[in-house]
């Protein structure tokens, strides 16, 4: 086997050789000098190396990598081997008889059940108690604002209020409107069968301003503005203005958190109205197309079916759900770290969050509602 | 400098959770002067920065400001106290930024005291001439460059012309010559002002062109290493730690001929 060109060897007694290298011992060449110098270990077999490197012009990581890798074989193997004429950045690696750096113990002590126990427990409590430390801040923000109503922000509670209400109305009018025409499909083949074309309004009442209007409506708002704020309020939490919010002796729940909760929260009734009406109005047009019932009929049929409770609960709902993602998305957007992907983090799981809570809401008016006969 | 203690800090011990990054922290801070805190990276100079402006817990020890004590478990009316006269200039520059940077100087105003408009529209002209930006007042936060929004955020930090003047790394990121300008702001507001300015810093020639006074914070001692004039700070011969600071060298660094 031919050694590679940049390695020259002389033999002396007692199993000693000398390696010399020269030009240079790079990333290039690496790979085959490793090879050779296998090659070498096991062709020689010597008792001693000394490894000349006077000659060399450069030498890369991988070189350095190279040589440190052949120490390691030789000693593996007993052979004592040395370096001569190291290039000064080997040298950091290489010098032989040195220490090796003192190595930073990761090793965490083995706690005791109840410390983990105990930590777990503090790791868990850490949140649940900024929870309610946060909900009786905004609870004692609203109390004040209860009893000295010019102490809400006004102007922000309006600017709010446009951009999660008005700012929303069309993308909700379509996508009920577009629930109140799935309905009326769907319900066409179980009237049409009995020739009652005409319960088909009752369905899109009973399902979409009953049931569907309020949650789709929630879920969209959630998705829309409960991520807003998270990462609004996340955002102002990195660039300091909190912060200098704090230090200005504002109170944060007060001039970030209450106008943004109430905004959402009278916002959302309203446009739990507007997702009935443009349900209904969807339904209406569809029955009119698909079906040809007379508008007239039809929104004769909605007045006999929609009930008054139907109206309440959905504007009680309604109010509940937008204290929900407003709360939920203030929290999370202040529980945002120095981070810039902590604020997407943020924003996601206010969405989540606000749309889990939201349907467990639903759920739980729904028992309510059924138990005291609404 | 006048001879007025203006802030005390006893026997502090500060950190986040249950953890003290540091402990056993005590120094003054006399009228007048520009203190400041320094230190490498890690060292606990942000940790100190937001227990002085109250947005960090003290666990032990107490913090006294012009009088008010701030101390364990805090005195939100106390701390209301002393925020009303401080100003703070954060890094970030820490502009509202959904509104303007004259807004920005107004608005603490309108907030906190009951000056008329056409008088807070006068303070906010001065500010922004004070920090050379008369042009800018209708500007949005995002339309500045670096230089610019720290000096707007000088400016809104001394909108209330407070007594004293925190500044977290005022000069930190930016090109030597915008650095000198911030420099020379902090002494004029000092010199013409009449505030105490406290600097969390670790750029060594802003201290040398504004600092009257030092303490040098160290992360393993979790506690103050070293204190006094930066003179005295920069003959210290007996701490490598601090030589180190101030004397960046590398050891027998060649040099290409």
């Amino acid at each position: 086997m031919e050694l590679e060109s940049i390695i020259q060897i002389s033999r002396f007694p007692e199993g000693k050789i000398a390696l010399f290298f020269r030009g240079e011992l790079n990333r290039e060449r690496s790979a085959r000098l490793w090879t050779d110098l296998l090659y070498l270990l096991q062709r020689e077999a010597p008792s001693e190396i000394v490894c000349d490197l006077q000659a060399v012009e450069r030498v890369d990581t991988a070189g350095i990598a190279l040589l440190r890798g052949f120490k390691q074989r030789c000693d593996e193997q007993g052979i004592d081997l040395g370096f001569v004429h190291l290039p000064e950045i080997a040298q950091r690696f290489l010098q032989q008889g040195q220490p090796a750096q003192e190595a930073v113990s990761t090793d965490v002590p083995a706690l005791s059940w109840i410390s983990r126990l105990g930590r777990w427990g503090r790791a868990g409590a850490g949140p649940a108690m900024d929870l309610v430390r946060f909900l009786g801040e905004v609870a004692a923000a609203g109390i004040k604002v209860v009893r000295h109503p010019k102490d809400l922000r006004s102007a922000e509670f309006l600017q709010h209020l446009q951009e999660v209400g008005v700012n929303a109305v069309l993308l909700i009018c379509v996508l009920n409107a577009m629930t109140g025409l799935i309905v009326v499909f769907q319900g066409i083949s179980l009237v049409s069968d009995f020739g009652a074309d005409i319960y088909v309004a009752d369905m899109v009442v009973r399902s979409v301003a009953g049931q569907m209007a309020p949650v789709l409506t929630a879920i969209i708002i959630a998705g829309r503005s409960g991520a807003a704020f998270a990462a609004n309020i996340g955002t102002m939490k990195i660039r300091q203005e909190i912060d200098i919010l704090s230090v200005l002796n504002f109170n944060i729940p007060a001039f970030l958190v209450l106008p943004r909760v109430l905004a959402v929260a009278v916002a959302t009734p309203m446009l739990i109205m507007l997702a009935d009406a443009s349900g209904i109005l969807g339904g209406m047009i569809t029955s009119k197309v698909v079906l040809d019932i007379p508008m007239p009929s039809y929104i004769a049929e909605v007045q006999s079916a929609l009930e008054p409770k139907t109206i309440y609960t959905g504007l009680i709902r309604g109010a509940a759900f937008g204290i929900i993602i407003g709360l939920t998305g203030c929290f999370q957007g202040l529980r945002t770290e120095n981070s810039a992907d902590s604020v997407g983090v943020r924003a996601t799981r206010a969405t989540v969050i606000s749309i889990i809570l939201v349907i467990l809401a639903d759920t739980i008016f729904a028992v309510l509602f059924n138990a005291f006969g609404w | 400098m006048g001879d007025r203690e203006i802030i005390r800090v006893e026997d502090l011990t500060v950190g986040y959770g249950g953890t003290s990054i540091l402990e056993g922290v005590s120094f003054s801070v006399y009228e007048g002067e520009i203190f400041a805190i320094l230190g490498s990276s890690g060292c606990g100079k942000s940790t100190l920065f937001h227990a002085l402006i109250g947005l960090l817990p003290i666990q032990k020890g107490r913090i006294i400001i012009s009088g008010e004590e701030i101390g364990p478990g805090g005195d939100e009316e106390s701390l209301s106290r002393i925020r009303r006269q401080i100003g703070v200039l954060f890094q970030s520059g820490a502009l509202l930024d959904w509104l303007s940077v004259g807004e920005n100087l107004a608005f603490p105003l309108r907030e906190s005291t009951d000056l008329p408009e056409e008088i807070i529209q006068q303070v906010v002209q001065l500010k922004l001439e004070l920090v050379r930006l008369e042009g800018c007042a209708d500007k949005k936060p995002a339309e500045l460059s670096g230089g610019m929004t720290r000096r707007a955020g000088l400016a809104a930090g001394m909108a209330r012309d407070p007594r004293i003047l925190f500044c977290d790394e005022p000069t930190f990121g930016l090109d030597p010559n915008t650095a000198m300008e911030i420099d020379e702001l902090l002494v004029e507001m000092r010199d013409h002002l009449n505030v105490t300015i406290g600097v969390v810093t670790h750029v060594v020639p802003t201290l040398e062109n504004i600092a009257t006074r030092c303490i040098m914070l160290d992360k393993q001692a979790k506690g103050i290493i070293a204190s006094g004039d930066l003179e005295d700070l920069k003959n210290e011969t007996s701490d490598s730690r601090v030589q180190t600071f101030f004397q960046r060298r590398i050891p027998n660094r060649r040099t290409r001929e």
